[in-house]
């Protein structure tokens, strides 16, 4: 196990360097001077070499990105070029509607899918097999910006349950943030649902024609007990994996309904200074999305070697 | 680090192919195409026809302002008019040509770098296996959206310039595919007889890979198509894709979200549903050609 966790510490080291630098080098890929597209043709020269310096283009490019890593990592990561707030303060604010989104949308998103699956399970290709799969499939087609204008429209325009937008903190008033928060949580869980019911689907499936299921059933425990105690504990390690690698659709969910609901998050930050060219912003945005996303999976790979020992063991 | 695709992209293959060899109706029931498959295709071809003889057909100008705003549908208009008396329907049909462009064009570029790359890694090995793997990893190391805005908002929005960004993107999972595909197939026996019989590297990739791993590459990549476009889609909604007053299906959704207050459904409604069709059709499609495929390959 110490092993399995110091190999995958490492690839996880060798991914985050590679994800910082790309991001680093975002910055170079602005056409002609990246100072003087930032700061627009009628900058003064002074202004240029100031911003040439704090964005490391009067050096060469390992050496920049050494002093852009050194003040990253000391969580200094430059000042808006609008606002001259700190662009790690403005994404300290924000990063807490994401968390929010992120474990709300996951929440509901497994608390649907779970209880599908197993129906489905129970007996496949019956109605309500045809019925989910059939669905599931639809679901594919249906973009997810169009589910956040259908869901706007039905529950907070027509029928006015919830606000349309706005937000409000969770420390300021509980029962406003949840009301603020549920709509956009379960339209980022919606995309969600599908995914896990349809791999929970076929892993139960599976499972159920392994022989210790045919073993339980000669013992004569009840269908229900087979289903919960000895089917779906195999089936938590794939549920995992994906719920990992659906953080990456969980993020560009968040950048919709930030959007669409004026919620102060990350993704509604980075779409506001890629419109006002707030560039150091931008790319402090990026970092803690991409971060997360590699951490997210980081840590998924090592809670699936916990759940599964098989994995721990075939990977010495 | 990435365990869960290591085996969707090697499993993609086996399921059918088991199910075939286990139950011969069935597999004759999936090598048929179906009449979904015929009916999406026209719906496919319908589309790609509007958009590339927008110009020539009998419609109004996407651009012109000359209607009365925020009719309903009628003969004139069938899908109605926008705030600035538009025709909705004429927005619609040449808003197909930037989700068609960015969606075939980045499959392209996708399945020429990706595949061919996965094709020779699966054969070859060895080093060429081992980096291209590690570049496939990295472009997957970051969530595939966030790339793709955060490269369009440094690089620029041109509609060519998306489409080189999703089809990078696109390189790394269509690589995985066709290079698992490649491995299968190169362990078979007409391979081995085919080296036997000295042929040249480039022979047995070109005459003996290429024409059993293409069809099902060329089928992911229709459901390819219908990601990219919803990448696209996306990236128009928010505002940061090919700029108004081109219309996109993204942004004509957008437009019409933020007049829907004044009970005018009609612009967002027309788009969503002709992108909705085009993307179950796209799948559709995909889904049935890689039914057909595989399935082949079990029976040999």
């Amino acid at each position: 196990m110490i092993r399995f966790v110091g190999i995958r510490l490492l690839q996880f080291a060798g991914v985050l360097i590679a994800v910082s630098f790309f991001t680093f080098l975002l910055v170079h890929l602005l056409p002609g001077n990246p100072a003087i597209a930032i700061l627009g043709p009628a900058a003064s020269k002074q202004a240029v070499q100031s911003l040439d310096r704090q964005l490391g283009l009067d050096r060469s490019i390992p050496a920049a990105y050494a002093v852009w890593l050194g003040h990253t990592l000391t969580g200094n990561l430059g000042r808006s070029l609008i606002t001259r707030q700190s662009v790690a303060g403005d994404i300290a604010r924000a990063l807490p509607v994401d968390i929010e989104l992120l474990v709300g949308s996951q929440i509901i998103a497994l608390a649907a899918a779970i209880p599908l699956a197993f129906l489905a399970a129970r007996r496949p290709g019956g109605l309500l097999d045809e019925a989910a799969s059939t669905l599931t499939f639809g679901m594919l087609a249906i973009p997810s910006f169009v589910v956040a204008v259908i869901m706007q429209q039905v529950f907070a325009v027509h029928l006015g349950l919830v606000p349309a937008t706005g937000f409000t903190p969770l420390t300021t008033n509980l029962a406003g943030n949840v009301k603020d928060m549920l709509l956009p949580c379960i339209t980022i869980a919606i995309g969600s649902v599908t995914t896990y019911m349809r791999l929970l689907r076929a892993d139960l499936i599976g499972t159920l024609q392994e022989d210790f299921i045919t073993l339980a059933r000669a013992k004569g425990l009840s269908g229900r007990r087979i289903l919960l105690r000895h089917a779906f504990r195999p089936s938590t390690s794939s549920l995992l994996t994906v719920a990992g690698l659906s953080i990456g659709g969980v993020i560009s969910g968040a950048f919709v309904v930030e959007y669409l609901f004026s919620l102060p998050g990350v993704g509604e930050q980075a779409i506001t200074a890629i419109n006002q060219h707030d560039y150091l912003l931008l790319q402090g945005d990026v970092l803690v999305f991409a971060v997360l996303f590699v951490l997210a999976n980081f840590l998924v790979d090592l809670l699936y070697a916990v759940v599964d020992p098989r994995v721990r063991h075939a990977h010495g | 680090m990435r365990t869960a695709e290591d085996r969707t992209a090697s499993e993609a293959l086996a399921p059918d192919a088991l199910r075939s060899t286990a139950e011969p109706s069935e597999a004759r029931h999936a090598r048929r195409l179906g009449p979904a498959f015929w009916i999406a295709s026209a719906w496919i071809i319908l589309v790609v026809l509007g958009a590339l003889l927008a110009g020539v057909l009998p419609i109004d100008s996407p651009y012109a302002l000359a209607y009365t705003p925020l009719a309903g549908p009628s003969l004139h208009h069938l899908f109605g008019t926008d705030e600035l008396g538009r025709d909705t329907f004429s927005r619609v049909v040449y808003g197909a040509r930037i989700s068609l462009e960015v969606g075939f064009g980045s499959m392209v570029v996708g399945l020429g770098i990706g595949g061919t790359a996965g094709l020779i890694a699966g054969y070859v090995q060895g080093t060429f296996d081992a980096i291209s793997n590690m570049v496939a990893n990295l472009i997957l190391s970051f969530p595939a959206l966030l790339l793709l805005m955060a490269v369009v908002a440094f690089w620029g929005r041109a509609w060519w310039q998306i489409t080189v960004i999703i089809g990078v993107i696109a390189i790394a999972p269509l690589f995985r595919v066709v290079r698992a595909s490649s491995l299968s197939f190169s362990g078979r026996d007409f391979v081995v007889a085919a080296k036997a019989l000295g042929a040249t590297r480039w022979r047995i990739l070109t005459r003996e890979l290429l024409p059993n791993v293409l069809p099902a590459a060329v089928s992911i990549s229709l459901i390819g198509v219908a990601l990219a476009i919803v990448a696209e889609g996306t990236l128009s909604f928010l505002g940061l894709s090919v700029a108004p007053p081109t219309p996109t299906w993204g942004n004509l959704i957008a437009e019409g979200q933020s007049s829907i207050a004044r009970s005018d459904a009609w612009i967002t409604f027309w788009p969503s549903v002709v992108m909705f069709l085009t993307l179950l059709a796209l799948n559709v499609v995909g889904d049935r050609l890689q039914h057909r495929f595989d399935v082949r390959e079990g029976r040999l």
